[in-house]
């Protein structure tokens, strides 16, 4: 591996503090040695990743800021729920057959089942992980969400951001659930295709029916979990 | 808002000082970016965007120190990209004018990051190392901190136990890597 020295050398680079002749030595190195390249690119590579994780968790905290006026503005509930009814009598009267994204979602949208701490498993013991998925088959979904989301940050275990952010979907908090299911994508665990259906879902539900689109296909190309459904998804927004 | 926190403070995220500057200024952007006729949705998505950019140039180095005010800097970045949104839109052909001339934009990373494959590999990994290594990595990497303060602020003895750990921590990132 590198001498204490390049390791030095590194370090400088890393805190710009390189002087003139340490700077000649590091061009040569970085012209000469491909060890030395390589070592920089990944040094490199670790240090965009730090700063990614670090704003991926500012991004969350301020989603967070903006999520708890969606869910709880009364007003907005009984305005949405009175223009449900007012757009349901107005489809009656619509002879012809059109799916809105919206409708599309909660046709096909269903919670994934725990396939984590299945519940009838008769345990007593119960720990943070049993009680998260307990709420989260009783419907509970904000506060399984809110221990989902300890158990990622404690935990790092990716299934934990799958269910949080089938859970933040439940809730109707589409964004965030869409940056979660994102960041599930680092993972490639065992849900990774389930997780492609729903973050095909959660596009469709906030309109953005190109990227929708493009998962959708990839799961009917692929033959991946709920193809019949995507295809069938894919024929009614076409 | 009566003080703003100092540079040191938001890397530490101390007293939630982001989530303050959040909430103090969130009303004067709307109010800013109601001007170029954007929805409140896009404008609160541009606000975000403006605070997750000045992160990254706190975290990056670019910013080392603040010539003018926190707001300034926000506001400067939030109307660079509400320029870029329109452009985008095509709303808009016109060059736009700096908010303050004493910041400077142009060395800023400030267009939204797309991760490479190998990037994205070493951010997924480095979740999976264990609490010790990740500070180490991110005391080093994030805040100009050299291997010398990092011993002083993690209580080591020798540099040279910081040194190896770094060293040993990145070995180990690369060989999760690489797995």
């Amino acid at each position: 591996m590198h001498s204490m020295k390049n390791e030095e050398l590194i370090a400088l680079y890393f805190d710009g503090k390189l002087n003139a002749n340490q700077k000649t030595l590091f061009d040569k190195l970085m012209s000469t040695d491909a060890e030395f390249r390589a070592q920089i690119e990944f040094e490199k590579q670790t240090k965009t990743a730090i700063i990614s994780i670090k704003k991926d968790d500012l991004k969350r905290k301020l989603q967070q800021l903006e999520a708890p006026k969606k869910r709880f503005n009364y007003y907005a509930i009984v305005i949405a729920a009175s223009l449900i009814i007012a757009l349901g009598i107005f489809s009656l009267l619509q002879p012809t057959e059109r799916f809105s994204n919206e409708q599309l979602f909660a046709e096909y949208f269903q919670p994934y089942a725990n396939v984590i701490v299945p519940a009838s498993r008769g345990d007593e013991h119960t720990n943070t992980k049993t009680e998260a998925f307990a709420y989260y088959d009783a419907h509970n979904y904000k506060v399984a969400s809110e221990k989902f989301h300890t158990l990622f940050n404690t935990t790092n275990t990716s299934y934990y951001l799958f269910y949080e952010a089938i859970c933040e979907l439940q809730l109707g908090n589409t964004q965030i659930a869409i940056n979660l299911f994102e960041q599930h994508k680092g993972f490639e665990d065992k849900l990774a295709t389930h997780r492609n259906w729903y973050l095909a879902l959660a596009y469709l539900k906030s309109d953005n029916i190109k990227d929708a689109k493009v998962l959708l296909q990839t799961i009917t190309a692929k033959k991946s979990y709920k193809y019949k459904a995507a295809d069938a998804i894919l024929k009614k927004i076409k | 808002m009566n003080k703003e926190p100092t540079l040191e403070d938001l890397l530490k995220d101390k007293d939630n000082a982001f989530e303050l500057l959040y909430k103090n200024y969130k009303g004067d952007f709307i109010a800013f970016g109601r001007k170029f006729s954007l929805k409140d949705n896009e404008i609160v998505d541009i606000y975000q965007d403006s605070f997750l950019s000045l992160y990254e140039n706190l975290l990056n180095g670019k910013i080392t120190a603040f010539t003018s005010s926190i707001k300034t800097y926000l506001f400067s970045i939030g109307k660079f990209k509400i320029y870029e949104h329109l452009r985008a839109h095509s709303k808009l052909n016109i060059i736009d004018a700096p908010i303050n001339e004493e910041i400077t934009l142009e060395d800023l990373t400030l267009e939204n990051e797309v991760l490479s494959e190998r990037e994205q590999l070493v951010k997924a990994n480095f979740k999976k190392l264990g609490k010790q290594c990740q500070r180490i990595l991110e005391l080093f990497y994030l805040k100009g901190n050299t291997l010398k303060d990092i011993k002083e602020i993690e209580n080591y003895d020798k540099t040279d136990v910081v040194k190896s750990l770094k060293s040993r921590c990145l070995k180990k990132l690369k060989h999760l890597v690489n797995a």
